[in-house]
């Protein structure tokens, strides 16, 4: 039983009383004018505030599961830490509202206000977002999976290192939103649109992203694995470490795509060998700079030395060789790639898919970036240059490192 | 105790209408038969159950009170199934209550009319021919369409299960002597033309009834239909469906749309672009058809069709009843089913481990399968403002209200028995 009436609630509001910690479970508020009024911690489950007028509202930890808040004006509310769970918020105005670790797990957002507003770190599992307005909303590291978030509009959002596994993102407007290192496994998203969206590093393995639009996409470092891509745009995408494997690139739309490192557009392929690139996940033999040693060899004691902006992978073993890179090199240790006893210099780019055991120290001196993926595994002094080395290393990556700064001979 | 539409004194039309008479109000207690809300203008205050409450509420645990004797076993859409227990005994009590009243309610169309038509001074003439001046015999009609309102429902859900379903044929043996008896009544007013509607109305059901289809063929529908017009055309205060039609409709589609998997906004928004609005139409489509005319892929607009087939097929059985008892018993089936879901989502949220969350999140998707298949059910029966009250509870306040909806079915069953 709620401690006070609708009138009781109206009349404190009236007088300027603060409901915070009140009981007012299953109370009809609805279309009650409550703007700023202190409802922190308040009990309102299962109450109607159907078009209530919520504006500027503190509703801090409030339980408000199962409330049915339909129309509700909850613009620049506070809502952080609130237990939305079950709750109905279909066309609600939630704009600017600050919903950071909120709990909307399995709630009703259809077509709601959302743009402006602070997700972060909320639970929004099995939520009904169909049709929200999301532009320019802050998601990042929310819950979403099983979320259905179709025709959601969604444009410059942020949900980067979101759980978007096994969502449903049907022709959701993604345009230019930031999906860093979001899992999007299993995710649907039939034609849904992803033009210049950032996806580095993101999950997206087993989606089924039939006829979407990736055109301009930022996918570098992305995971696509068995991922259904039939028909979908990719013009433009920057693919740089992408893995593609067993994906279904049937009748995909594809001019071309940036295989540069920085995903600036310096490695533009074009046509069928575009297209092979993805197959591969390397670049065709067509590349200019493109060096390939294939499973199977063994290389001892060779001094190699690649020109800038290379593309080189390593596949097979290599034994006390000394490497040289140009500015700009990639060098890719594939998954069978072993380096022993080797030493690498120069500009370039690393990533480790495979083993890289060092002998003398500094095995790698002056790389631009290291990355090492959670198959690779790598025991070596790594000596950074003026500028410092851009590090990444992947949950599972085996690592025995010693990073040595410019200024500082010592390591640490 | 809570009442729907009406019930028990039947004092106002049991007096005699004398010319001078004040016509009584078109109030629901006065329309034993109504189950689903009276024509417009004539519905009654709705409660927060979308039922009327005259004295105060029974226990909401009174169903739950009961024993439990038997379990039937529900095999759901997700293919989880789910023990309910239904108090089969309250079930067959109903049934037995419900039977027994039909003749009685039957006969209290005929007493009804026949009050009109042999009051003091009508001498079973026209109310003009007896002597009534003109305002008074307006009064009169007045009066004989209110009456005849309550007492043609079962006319009316004929027809609304006839535009929204495949209705069987023994729906027949209801309307029949309603509309007979409307005929004899119409006779005795001196309105003949609403006698030859009503002959023209017996005419169509026993052209059904002499073709021995099994079903009520789409030529014969088209016949009911026509023939229905012109009653309604002669009396449209009693018999105007439009109105209806369109709250229950819209209902149904979407609820029946929304239990199809992957049937979303999107896709919603595509089918209602589309004009696929009514029942009529997902019964008459191919897959083909809806996937050309709303722009989705052919397996889920087969899925589709599929689905309002097998809601077709679904209307079609069970032996209706004034009372629709059939539905009845599927509602008290399916709110014993919410109850146990609901119980068991709360228990799930209780717990932290990894199978509480994946029950927690299967119980989640069923709770409001089977609310869509009550809304579904509900919006037959004519209750849609129940349906429009259960959206905004909670799913225990859902359940509470449903079990005083239940309830109140069968009390009234009850009194109709004693009657």
């Amino acid at each position: 039983m709620a401690d006070y009436s609708r009138d009781e609630v109206l009349a404190k509001v009236r007088g300027g009383e603060k409901l915070a910690r009140a009981d007012l479970r299953g109370l009809d508020l609805s279309k009650a004018v409550l703007d700023k009024v202190d409802f922190r911690r308040a009990d309102l489950e299962g109450a109607n505030l159907e078009g209530a007028k919520l504006k500027g509202a503190n509703l801090a930890n409030a339980n408000l599961v199962e409330a049915y808040l339909k129309d509700a004006d909850l613009r620049d509310a506070k809502l952080d830490k609130a237990d939305l769970e079950g709750a109905n918020l279909e066309r609600a105005n939630l704009e600017g509202a600050d919903l950071k670790r909120a709990s909307l797990e399995g709630a009703t957002l259809t077509e709601a206000n959302l743009s402006r507003a602070l997700v972060v770190n909320a639970s929004l599992e099995m939520a009904d977002m169909g049709g929200a307005k999301l532009e320019g909303a802050t998601l990042s590291h929310a819950e979403m999976s099983e979320a259905y978030l179709g025709a959601a509009k969604a444009k410059g959002a942020d949900l980067s290192n979101a759980d978007l596994s096994r969502a449903n993102l049907e022709e959701a407007d993604l345009t230019e939103a930031n999906l860093t290192e979001a899992d999007l496994s299993e995710a649907k998203g039939p034609g849904a649109n992803f033009t210049k969206a950032c996806l580095q590093r993101a999950n997206v393995s087993q989606a089924v992203l039939a006829g979407a639009n990736l055109t301009g996409a930022d996918l570098r470092g992305a995971d696509f694995t068995r991922a259904d891509l039939h028909g979908a745009k990719l013009t433009g995408a920057k693919v740089f470490g992408a893995t593609f494997s067993e994906a279904n690139l049937d009748e995909i739309e594809l001019e071309f795509i940036d295989a540069s490192t920085d995903g600036d557009g310096t490695r533009r392929i074009t046509g069928d060998a575009a297209l092979e690139m993805l197959r591969s996940g390397r670049p065709s033999a067509e590349v200019p700079g493109r060096r390939y040693f294939g499973k199977g060899d063994v290389m001892r004691n060779a001094a190699l030395e690649f020109g800038d902006n290379s593309f080189v992978e390593i596949e097979s073993r290599f034994e006390k060789c000394s490497i040289a890179l140009g500015a700009g090199t990639e060098l890719v240790v594939g998954d069978a790639g072993v380096l022993q006893s080797c030493t690498i210099e120069g500009a370039g780019n690393i990533i480790i898919h495979g083993r890289f055991l060092e002998e003398k120290s500094p095995g790698i001196v002056g790389p631009k970036r290291l990355i090492v993926s959670s198959r690779g595994a790598i025991q070596a002094t790594v000596h950074q240059p003026e500028g410092h080395t851009q590090f990444a290393f992947e949950p599972g990556s085996r690592l025995r490192l010693n990073i040595v700064r410019p200024d500082d001979e010592k390591g640490r | 105790m809570y009442t729907i539409g009406a019930k028990a004194p039947v004092a106002p039309i049991a007096k005699p209408v004398a010319p001078v008479a004040k016509p009584t109000a078109p109030d629901a207690d006065h329309d034993d038969l109504s189950w689903a809300p009276p024509p417009s203008g004539q519905e009654p205050p709705v409660s927060v159950f979308g039922l009327r409450r005259s004295n105060p509420p029974p226990s909401p645990d009174a169903a739950s009170e009961a024993p439990l004797p038997s379990t039937t076993r529900i095999e759901g859409r997700a293919k989880a199934e789910v023990e309910v227990q239904v108090d089969d005994a309250d079930i067959a009590g109903l049934l037995d209550d419900l039977e027994d009243s039909v003749d009685a309610l039957l006969d209290d169309i005929d007493a009804g009319f026949d009050r009109i038509v042999t009051s003091p001074g009508t001498d079973k003439g026209t109310g003009t021919e007896a002597g009534f001046t003109e305002h008074e015999t307006r009064e009169v009609r007045e009066l004989f369409t209110q009456i005849a309102a309550g007492h043609m429902r079962p006319v009316r859900d004929f027809m609304i299960e006839l535009k929204l379903g495949d209705p069987p044929r023994e729906w027949i043996d209801l309307v029949r002597p309603a509309v007979s008896s409307l005929g004899k009544s119409a006779e005795g007013m001196g309105l003949t033309e609403l006698r030859a509607a009503t002959d023209v109305y017996l005419e169509a059901l026993d052209l059904v009834v002499k073709s021995e289809t099994s079903r009520i063929t789409p030529e014969q529908a088209k016949e009911l239909t026509d023939a229905f017009d012109l009653l309604a055309s002669e009396l449209p205060g009693a018999f105007d469906l439009n109105e209806e039609r369109d709250r229950r409709e819209p209902i149904i589609v979407q609820s029946l749309l929304r239990q199809v998997p992957e049937v979303r906004k999107v896709a919603l928004d595509k089918l209602y672009a589309a004009g696929l609005t009514s029942l009529d139409m997902y019964y008459a489509a191919k897959p083909y058809d809806v996937a050309q005319a709303a722009g989705l892929s052919e397996e889920l607009a087969g899925r589709i069709v599929k689905r309002f087939a097998q809601y077709r097929r679904e209307t079609s059985v069970g032996a209706p009843d004034l009372e629709r008892t059939h539905e009845h018993k599927k509602m008290a089936v399916l709110v014993a089913q919410l109850a146990q879901q609901t119980e068991a989502f709360d228990a799930a949220s209780k717990s932290w481990s990894s199978r509480a969350t994946q029950d927690k999140k299967k119980l989640r998707t069923e709770r409001n399968d089977t609310v869509l298949e009550l809304n579904v059910l509900l919006a037959r029966l004519g209750e849609v403002d129940l349906v429009k009250q259960l959206e905004k509870l909670p799913f225990q306040g859902k359940v509470d209200a449903l079990r005083a909806y239940m309830a109140e079915v069968k009390e009234r069953a009850a009194a109709e028995g004693r009657r």
